[in-house]
């Protein structure tokens, strides 16, 4: 082996490293680094070493672990240097070796030649990040996956095609910044209609397509032939991607969890088609979905209710009687109970949250029963401003239904004069 | 007061993990009925969403355990809690403290024996980051190695930290009643930074003698699933001889 002759480490970063000379390839931008000095940019990063706080960290130390370090690595330039193989040679607080490994490694100074064909190669991206504007080249952000209208970025200036870079998004800008509009539409897009396929989809078996139940049913099939495409129900096959949920599984959920309260098993097999710690976030997600399962875990001794088995017409007449009661976040029973007490205008959500559900939530009776019930009771304006609002909560995860129900602003007056089950039934459009 | 050099600096600090997120190391170990459940994790006390009695009886719901464990493992908590909250607001000397740290644990199949320093007085300190880079360095694929990792350093950090503030009160005491003490407080703050240098040994070197490097490397053993049950059962074994 030829004598270890350290060649100038100015090296160009784009010449490859020739075997036959010892030259080590740094990056250029590293071409500050002496090996018998420390640099202005070494200091700056590592202060502790410099500021005199401890006896245990000087620059003697300090360039003793960088040059451990360097020397350690090109012993073998190509394979990868972990930190942990160096902090067993290295006395110090591993935190700070580790502090300066990473320097070391970010600066190129060591595994810049090495093989980053390991699986864990988070690590190195870690390393080597650069702060980039916008979303990485390549990627184009469109509002929506089946348009070709660019996302508008905050500064709404975004050119078309792959230029999105230059979209003027911080550089700190975060997922949610970005993609807040599209997080609300969760769920499989339709190929053809691009709307939400929520009741059910029909998947290519060669490629992932998928149409909406509708669009099959109109027979958009695009160029793919009927016979390929397989009805899935939202089922969980398929891995990490969650359904979005549509109402009716969100009422047989609301429903079997105030029957069975938590028993996740039971409620999971009552919604077929979401596994049980889907159901379990689903509820957490409803505005009054902890209330409900908690409810049954007879947590609320001085409603004065068992709240099983019994009709609700028993409990009913006592509602407007029951003020102080402890806990509600029930939005429907908080607006019922206090427009009725205090005659407010309708419009105006009581901060009640002292108020009660009183009625029964246990066995045998739905929400939708429950509330046609509640609305016999209290005024229909009340009843339907109550049900918009907690309608308004569960359309947050499902986007069709809203849409119907803004466009029919006079909805609410119109239908609700007698709360019948045909009428709790037009809920579910 | 004379103000000490700062390599022997003896200010005191408020009690608190040395560690960027003031988590709390919990253990549990409860046996009911012929049924055991063992756990470990870290808890955030200054999280005001995370109840005890909810993630108790959550853990009872998941695991199937038997109703009674759920109350245990609220009890269990809530004692550990009070007892790292009892530490509050008092003052814990850090000085010069750089401490082994030494890993002897299984976690499922996989063996850890490593040994390794950390410096006290870095509040910005994370466990977790360090158990993260551990197994990604050794490829450790067993997910529950790394928070076992990390759950280690830190039960042995609280109880440094126990340690210290036990070792302020003393010396408090000291200052305060009996002054002709001072001399062998300040003799062991000093003594403190000799300990250092002795670390720092070869020749006040940052690199260690090549014969130690051995001792502070970390050895990763995989079991098979025969010898696991084999530990177990002898584990067992152990415990019941000891209590009976």
């Amino acid at each position: 082996m030829e004598t270890t002759t350290r060649q100038d480490p100015k090296a160009e970063s784009t010449r490859p490293d020739e075997p036959e000379f010892d030259l080590y390839t740094i990056p250029s931008y590293s071409s500050w680094f002496r090996w018998n000095d420390i640099h202005e940019t070494e200091r700056a990063a590592m202060r502790e070493f410099f500021d005199g706080s401890s006896v245990t960290r000087s620059p003697k130390i300090y360039k003793e672990y960088r040059d451990f370090m360097i020397n350690r690595y090109r012993e073998d330039p190509s394979t990868r240097l972990t930190f942990t193989e160096v902090r067993k040679s290295l006395v110090g607080d591993v935190s700070l070796l580790n502090k300066v490994f990473q320097f070391l490694n970010q600066w190129g100074l060591i595994n810049f030649g090495a093989d980053s064909a390991r699986i864990e190669s988070e690590n190195e991206y870690k390393d080597e990040v650069r702060v980039e504007d916008g979303p990485p080249n390549g990627i184009r952000v469109v509002a929506d996956p089946n348009s070709s209208k660019p996302f508008p970025a905050s500064h709404a200036g975004a050119p078309l095609g792959a230029d999105v870079r230059r979209s003027k998004l911080s550089p700190l800008a975060s997922y949610s910044d970005v993609f807040g509009e599209l997080g609300k539409r969760k769920g499989i897009l339709c190929g053809s209609c691009g709307g939400n396929c929520e009741s059910g989809r029909y998947q290519h078996d060669k490629d992932s397509y998928v149409l909406c139940v509708k669009c099959f049913k109109d027979g958009k099939y695009g160029n793919k032939s009927v016979d390929d495409f397989k009805l899935h129900g939202s089922s969980v096959s398929d891995g990490k991607q969650r359904d979005a949920w549509t109402e009716a599984e969100t009422l047989l959920l609301l429903e079997s969890v105030s029957r069975h309260g938590d028993d996740w098993d039971i409620v999971a097999q009552t919604v077929k088609s979401k596994t049980k710690l889907e159901c379990i976030s689903k509820l957490i997600e409803l505005p009054f979905g902890e209330f409900i399962s908690s409810y049954n875990l007879g947590k609320d001794p001085a409603s004065g209710l068992s709240g099983n088995g019994d009709g609700g017409k028993d409990v009913f007449p006592s509602l407007p009687e029951q003020q102080d009661m402890i806990k509600s976040e029930n939005v429907m029973s908080q607006q019922a109970n206090g427009n009725e007490q205090r005659g407010d205008d309708a419009d105006k959500v009581p901060p009640l949250k002292k108020q009660c559900v009183s009625y029964s939530s246990g066995s045998g009776i739905s929400i939708m029963r429950q509330i046609a019930r509640i609305s016999s009771m209290v005024g229909d304006d009340i009843t339907a401003t109550a049900a918009k609002a907690a309608f308004a909560a569960l359309c947050d995860e499902a986007s069709c239904p809203s849409d119907s129900f803004n466009n029919e602003e006079d909805f609410a007056n119109e239908l609700w004069p007698a709360m019948d089950q045909s009428v709790s039934e037009r809920w579910l459009i | 007061m004379k103000p000490l050099p700062s390599t022997s600096s003896k200010t005191p600090v408020k009690f608190r993990m040395p560690t960027s997120e003031n988590l709390v190391p919990i253990r549990l170990d409860i046996e009911v009925g012929g049924q055991r459940f063992k756990d470990a994790f870290t808890w955030n006390i200054s999280d005001p969403d995370s109840e005890v009695s909810v993630f108790a009886k959550r853990t009872q719901k998941d695991l199937k355990l038997p109703l009674a464990f759920a109350t245990q493992i609220a009890q269990s908590i809530q004692t550990q809690q009070t007892e790292f909250r009892s530490y509050k607001g008092q003052e814990m000397l850090t000085g010069e403290k750089i401490v082994p740290i030494k890993l002897d644990l299984r976690v499922n199949r996989t063996l850890i024996k490593d040994q390794f320093l950390w410096d006290l007085n870095n509040f910005d300190s994370d466990p977790e980051e360090f158990s993260k880079t551990f197994c990604n360095d050794l490829g450790i694929e067993d997910p529950e190695v790394g928070p076992a990792v990390a759950f280690a350093i830190r039960e042995q950090l609280y109880e440094i930290a126990i340690q210290s503030v036990a070792t302020a009160r003393e010396s408090r005491n000291a200052k305060k009643g009996r002054r002709g003490e001072y001399s062998s407080i300040s003799s062991r703050s000093t003594g403190a930074a000799l300990d250092l240098m002795k670390l720092f040994s070869n020749r006040y070197s940052g690199v260690r003698k090549r014969k130690e490097w051995d001792v502070f490397e970390p050895m990763v053993d995989m079991l098979s699933n025969e010898e696991v049950a084999a530990l177990e059962s002898m584990v067992e074994k152990w415990r019941d001889l000891e209590e009976a």
